[in-house]
């Protein structure tokens, strides 16, 4: 039972669950004015997005939860949830950006078949691309959050050394050497962050910004309905663009902050060994110092990443300011 | 509007009227056909005509923008008053109030 309340009273999962009930009891009192129009359905997907998102990530924490569940209740259960210790999961950083890549191939799906739904031709006077209808702090900041996210990676799996499979799970402590000393291939390795994580963190979160980027091009560019309708559209599309480029930083900052956290965690091993007469000597990697930073700053982000879907979620409700255009197609 | 000349006449409007300024980016051509339904055919040749007149420029890479002789204001400024009539429709502020404080800031 100690280790159902260890799980269950790590703060980022608490956190996540009071803002997921506090967003269920709270939902649709928001008095964010947004037209309703052909954009209605981007903004179902902020919101069903967002929740797909947070409900993967949740799934993703909990999932020792899920051992525990069965063990405590059904200690004769042959159902085994716990992974092998040091096993290589791939999906425990990228598996909330999978979830955001198939909300986007739905979107895509939907604007594809989507008609022009033109009334009214209207000469376009501005050149209109997919940053046209962007606020600049919030391309800054998703785009900072995709680089970031490829500086992590690619650091941390420039560090990393491969396991006895062969795969990028591992750092070699300092003071270890594997080649003359092969018994300290279990105590002179940590697990780590390195490219058997990063390189499928690294393509979700690319393909993932390659299709919110078509996405908010295609919201972009597509033809205004008719000339009394533009000044409510062009509202409408910031509200859409917004929309995505916060569903994208905050899946996006799922991924990194639990990299950052991997990584500060494996920071802080050690290894070491002792000459009788003479004492113990400890070895500690290079970042050990500020590695206990890292980890909470990787906690950090993820909970910003949370509030932010969460945000998203709650916007959902939004009253009509625009009945000219409930008709419309969308 | 179908017809290349009435979208040249369009554009010459806006730009001779400062709806748009100098060195501003017009829609590329398979926008304009896009959003008015004509053929591309159709829009590249509204832009030529308005480039022979010399109220465009188009330069390969960047675009077609409006030439700094035939625009009446310099178009960093016309983007500053689109954003503030912008700013303004969306704050539900009357035109006339957001046009005396702008003659009250202009006289000082």
């Amino acid at each position: 039972m100690l280790d159902l309340l260890l799980v269950l009273q790590t703060p980022l999962i608490l956190a996540t669950i009071a803002l997921i009930v506090w967003l269920i009891v709270t939902r649709g009192r928001t008095k964010v004015a947004v037209p309703a129009g052909r954009s209605t359905f981007m903004r179902r997907v902020a919101f069903g997005g967002s929740l797909a998102v947070l409900l993967t990530y949740l799934a993703v924490k909990c999932f020792p939860v899920l051992d525990l569940a069965q063990r405590y209740p059904l200690p004769d259960s042959s159902l085994d949830f716990s992974p092998a210790p040091g096993a290589y999961l791939w999906w425990i950083h990228p598996f909330p950006v999978v979830a955001a890549i198939i909300v986007m191939v739905v979107v895509l799906n939907r604007l594809a078949r989507e008609n022009s739904g033109i009334e009214a031709p209207v000469l376009p006077v501005r050149y209109r691309g997919w940053l046209s209808f962007s606020r600049t702090p919030e391309v800054v900041a998703a785009a900072s959050v995709l680089s970031l996210l490829g500086v992590v990676s690619g650091l941390a799996g420039l560090a990393s050394i491969t396991d006895e499979n062969g795969l990028h799970t591992l750092i070699l402590l300092p003071g270890a050497n594997l080649v003359t000393d092969p018994e300290l291939s279990s105590s002179g390795v940590a697990s780590f962050y390195g490219w058997a994580y990063s390189v499928p963190v690294m393509l979700g979160a690319a393909v993932l910004a390659l299709l919110v980027g078509w996405a908010i091009r295609t919201s972009s560019v597509r033809p205004f309905v008719r000339p009394e309708t533009v000044d409510v559209e062009t509202r409408e599309r910031k509200v859409t663009t917004s929309a995505l480029l916060r569903f994208f930083t905050g899946t996006v900052l799922l991924p990194l902050g639990s990299a950052l956290t991997s990584i500060g965690g494996s920071g802080q091993s050690s290894s070491g060994f002792g000459i009788p007469g003479v004492g113990e000597f400890n070895f500690t990697l290079g970042y050990s110092y500020f590695a206990p930073a890292l980890s909470v700053i990787g906690a950090v982000l993820q909970a910003v990443a949370v509030v932010i879907l969460v945000a998203a979620v709650r916007g959902k409700r939004v009253r009509a300011a625009a009945p000219e255009l409930v008709s419309s197609n969308d | 509007m179908t017809d290349a000349n009435e979208i040249y006449e369009q554009f010459r409007g806006m730009i001779v009227s400062g709806h748009v300024g100098s060195g501003e980016r017009l829609p590329t051509v398979r926008q304009v056909a896009n959003d008015l339904g004509v053929a591309n055919g159709t829009a590249a040749k509204a832009y030529k005509m308005l480039e022979a007149d010399g109220l465009v420029v188009s330069r390969t890479g960047a675009g077609t923008r409006v030439s700094d002789a035939a625009a009446v204001l310099p178009g960093a400024i016309v983007v500053r008053i689109r954003e503030l009539v912008s700013e303004a429709k969306d704050q539900n502020i009357r035109e006339d109030d957001v046009v005396t404080a702008l003659r009250r800031a202009w006289s000082g």
